[in-house]
């Protein structure tokens, strides 16, 4: 392992343990007003108000690891509703191969060149702004390297001999996509999925920034940063903490699956 | 290359097609309409309202209807802003925003350019370090973050550069022209140093250097042309890049253009300004996809014939 991408882990775990830990972590409530504290108080360790007070008396530190959960949380389960719509795709594309696949792939370079971030809002405007649909949302826009990855990985893998040695046995196209060609794609899924989960948790935020995205009271990261930039005058540490917390997720997701695609690439 | 050039018109009609479509049948799926309100109207006037917009006629009429109206230029009305129809708010907006987004192209290309060569040239060096860095950050930090501390720092703590607004004081652009540049700026200089280090070691560059040709020569005239060819094949990605920030970056700065008029549109459910905008954005990349494929074509013999 590199040393970036052994830093990128490092800080990935970092952040994933202390999110999971957060209600142990900070003994205040995210969404609690604390009267006892000073409105908009700076970051001390008098209270336990470590990273401060936000506007409203709700303590930055419990809020922070609260929206991290769900950025996180929003990120991994799109990451994987794009994993599954990628990997189906591309399987059946590559494996099917021929006129099917000519005409799936080309559907793909169409989709490529939509604003799709723009087919997102539209649709949380629409359908109203649902945790589960955006995330299924987020998820769905972000299939398409995945199916294409997948896609070229079955076309290699159809020739192979085992797979030749699978069909003489007797077994049928389904069989041997399940039992010889999706195992075999592992290691390239597992790269992407990792460079897809900063694509999301970044695209949630964006979502939520612009108010279209999670709503009050939950809040993720996005939210946070934007209610922090509405205070940042008066409270600067609860604009500071969220985004500090964000770009180092992304940027450890980032340094880690870039580290994979570079060990894969080495083989 | 007729070929070449016809296939690409045709997907790219077909694209902005398939975008016209998906968007106008999302919308009208949707439960309540854009003419729902707190306090239900009167019968007859929202009738009369429903007739104007010609929310009554069938879908498929509506479809070809827009079809036709978007083919003549025409985006319907804007059901937020009254008497105004979408194209004028468009039009309103567009060139704001095509001059934001233009000078950060080119500041990204410039300083993302510079800094490639550098850190290609001193490969391995302490500068090269430095822009790894900053490239690493400019790629995992996001507008809605850089810009408000940018914001924090040069106007409110420096009081250097105005926090915001639109007043043509061309100070006003500086800070909202960093914030949509930085995250292309950082894949321009990655993109650039990586394809300059290759290309620094092939045969022809070793060439030159062997006919005594100075290092600036070498370095322009022989190794940029050919590692500017993945640079410009990413400036398709990049215009949809500018045209995504450029919406968080009007938003923050308060700047009218046409990535405002989107957001407000997104949180008053306006339909056609939302639908309006949208096409204008698949207009906007599949043209800059466009013309990248030609630049694409002109710089390599090989795509061309490929």
């Amino acid at each position: 392992m590199s040393a970036p991408m052994r830093l990128g882990l490092a800080l990935l775990l970092a952040i994933v343990l202390a999110v999971t830990a957060g209600p142990w972590l900070s003994p205040h409530a995210p969404d609690a007003i604390d009267f006892s504290a000073e409105w908009g108080g700076p970051p001390t360790l008098a209270d336990g108000h470590w990273f401060g007070t936000d506007s409203l008396g709700r303590d930055v530190l419990a809020r922070t690891l609260a929206g991290g959960r769900l950025s996180l949380l929003l990120g991994f389960a799109a990451t994987l509703v794009s994993v599954v719509i990628g990997v189906a795709y591309g399987a059946i594309a590559g494996y099917v191969g021929g006129r099917v696949d000519q005409w799936m792939m080309r559907l793909v370079d169409v989709l490529y060149a939509l604003p799709f971030m723009f087919v997102v809002i539209v649709l949380m405007v629409v359908f109203g702004r649902h945790p589960l649909l955006l995330f299924v949302a987020v998820g769905a826009v972000n299939w398409l390297d995945m199916a294409r990855i997948v896609r070229g990985q079955t076309l290699a893998l159809r020739e192979r001999g085992f797979v030749l040695a699978a069909r003489l046995a007797g077994a049928g196209p389904w069989a041997i996509v399940r039992r010889h060609v999706l195992p075999n794609l592992l290691s390239p899924v597992v790269v992407c999925a990792t460079l897809t989960v900063p694509q999301a948790i970044l695209a949630e935020s964006f979502l939520s920034f612009l108010g279209l995205g999670v709503q009050e009271p939950a809040a993720s990261w996005g939210v946070l940063i934007s209610d922090g930039a509405r205070d940042m005058e008066l409270t600067p540490w609860a604009l500071a903490f969220p985004a500090l917390f964000l770009v180092l997720t992304l940027l450890a997701l980032q340094l880690l699956g870039e580290g994979l695609r570079a060990a894969q690439a080495r083989g | 290359m007729i070929y070449f050039v016809v296939r690409r018109l045709a997907a790219a009609v077909v694209t902005l097609l398939v975008l016209l479509t998906l968007a106008l049948f999302l919308m009208r799926a949707a439960p309540g309409g854009p003419l729902d309100r707190e306090r239900s109207l009167p019968p007859g006037i929202e009738a009369a309202l429903v007739a104007q917009y010609r929310l009554d006629a069938p879908l498929w009429q509506q479809y070809l209807d827009y079809l036709g109206a978007v083919l003549r230029g025409d985006l319907g009305p804007s059901f937020q802003y009254e008497g105004y129809r979408v194209s004028e708010l468009i039009a309103a907006g567009l060139p704001v925003s095509l001059l934001l987004g233009a000078l950060a192209l080119v500041c990204s290309l410039l300083v993302g350019g510079c800094a490639g060569i550098i850190a290609a040239v001193r490969r391995g060096g302490v500068l090269d370090r430095i822009v790894s860095v900053t490239v690493l950050a400019g790629m995992s930090v996001p507008g809605f973050v850089v810009a408000p501390l940018l914001i924090l720092l040069f106007a409110l703590t420096l009081d250097v550069l105005p926090a915001g607004g639109w007043s043509g004081d061309a100070r006003e652009l500086v800070l909202p022209v960093i914030t949509l540049a930085l995250p292309q700026l950082a894949v321009v200089a990655r993109l650039l140093r990586a394809e300059l280090i290759e290309v620094l070691d092939s045969p022809h560059v070793l060439a030159a250097r062997g006919r005594g040709l100075p290092q600036w020569r070498v370095l322009l005239y022989h190794a940029l042309p050919p590692a500017l060819i993945p640079v410009i094949s990413y400036l398709g990605p990049a215009a949809a890049g500018l045209v995504t920030g450029s919406v968080v970056v009007e938003q923050i700065f308060g700047i009218p253009g046409i990535g405002r008029y989107f957001v407000q549109g997104a949180l008053n459910r306006d339909y056609t300004l939302v639908l309006g905008v949208v096409l204008l954005y698949g207009v906007l990349i599949v043209s800059s996809n466009l013309i990248v494929d030609a630049l694409y074509g002109v710089l390599d013999p090989r795509v061309r014939h490929a």
